[in-house]
């Protein structure tokens, strides 16, 4: 697992990727699939998701549509078209902030000028 | 997938009330969220009871203090704000507001339950089915079953909570902007209270078949400046 400070600027690059890829998901299944995907490198505390869903809600990148299962309700979310926008943009800076810094951490490997 | 009794469900959901309370902003969510991990934990092999207490130590007080404020934090008018940033944020809510028109923002426009259900009584005059003589029918009955949870329509106040035996039944009133009030009555319970704030598509409470009513259902009434009007052309499909 990685720190909190390392994850805290990714989070909503991470879920918002998810659901570009993944369409419409709901909480749990986010956290299990980011589980997944990274090994278990990555874990998604309910405690920073759910907040942060509700926050990209409220900024219109993504809409829910709520499902009652028995005594449960199950909120699915899906983003918005701006919201694919966005995605696409935060995991381009995101990729190019990563090969910044392996060059910065590794001045070998970075393209000669 | 291993899916959870009724009995099971209602013990992950006491637990939650008596760590999050009844006001968490995420309770749904969080809801759903413990009862997948439970059930997860269940098709691995384990017992209800074994699921149960790995869930209290994966989701541990500590846990439930972040979301609290990580949803503060997040999400501005709430006490932690300084004076400066209320008034900013209210300045930008009031050109928000001269804008866009709230009108057409916050109308209560979904359906106050989740699933489809069948009108049994629609809007506008009608023989009362009890009193045998022609009433205007000032909102719509919903045939919903007995304890079916029931959400607001729009944000909102809780202006009130009362029962009414010949009339009513228990129902909640609640107050919008734009001289909106949505009322829900027959109700089996209420699990909000005069005052409280509530936000679009929350769950108030359940649907009963109190008051003067002849089957469980749910009547649903919006009135704009005090007047009725037919929640049907409300509700967007």
């Amino acid at each position: 697992m990685y720190s909190k400070e390392l994850l805290k600027g990714t989070l909503r690059t991470i879920v918002l990727k998810l659901l570009a890829e993944h369409g419409t998901m709901y909480g749990y299944e986010i956290t299990q699939k980011t589980k997944e995907l990274t090994g278990g490198k990555i874990v998604l505390t309910e405690g920073a998701l759910y907040p942060l869903l509700h926050k990209l809600e409220a900024e219109g990148y993504l809409v829910t549509n709520t499902q009652s299962i028995g005594k449960r309700i199950r909120k699915y979310y899906e983003l918005t078209p701006e919201g694919d926008e966005k995605a696409i943009s935060l995991s381009n800076e995101f990729a190019d902030f990563v090969q910044t810094v392996i060059y910065l951490l590794n001045p070998s490997l970075a393209p000669k000028t | 997938m291993i899916r959870l009794s009724n009995s099971e469900t209602e013990k992950i959901l006491e637990a939650l009330s008596s760590s999050v309370g009844n006001s968490a902003k995420v309770k749904h969510e969080l809801f759903d969220h413990w009862c997948c991990f439970v059930e997860a934990a269940m098709s691995n092999g384990s017992s209800f009871e074994q699921a149960f207490e790995q869930l209290k130590v994966h989701f541990d007080i500590e846990e439930v203090k972040a979301i609290e404020e990580n949803y503060l934090a997040y999400h501005p008018g709430t006490p932690w704000m300084t004076t400066l940033q209320r008034v900013g944020s209210m300045a930008a809510m009031l050109i928000f507001l001269v804008v866009a028109g709230v009108d057409a923002q916050k109308r209560p426009d979904i359906s106050p339950v989740f699933d489809q259900y069948p009108i049994s009584s629609g809007f506008g005059d009608r023989i009362h089915p009890i009193a045998k003589e022609v009433q205007h029918h000032n909102g719509i009955d919903l045939r919903v079953p007995m304890n079916t949870p029931i959400r607001t329509t729009a944000d909102g106040t809780v202006v009130k909570t009362e029962t009414h035996p010949n009339g009513h039944g228990l129902h909640i009133i609640i107050s919008h902007t734009g001289g909106y009030e949505t009322l829900y009555a027959n109700l089996s319970r209420a699990s909000v209270s005069v005052g409280q704030t509530i936000v679009k598509g929350e769950i108030i409470g359940e649907s009963g078949n109190s008051g003067l009513s002849t089957a469980p259902h749910l009547h649903y009434e919006i009135r704009h400046n005090k007047k009725p009007v037919n929640p049907e052309v409300y509700i967007s499909k």
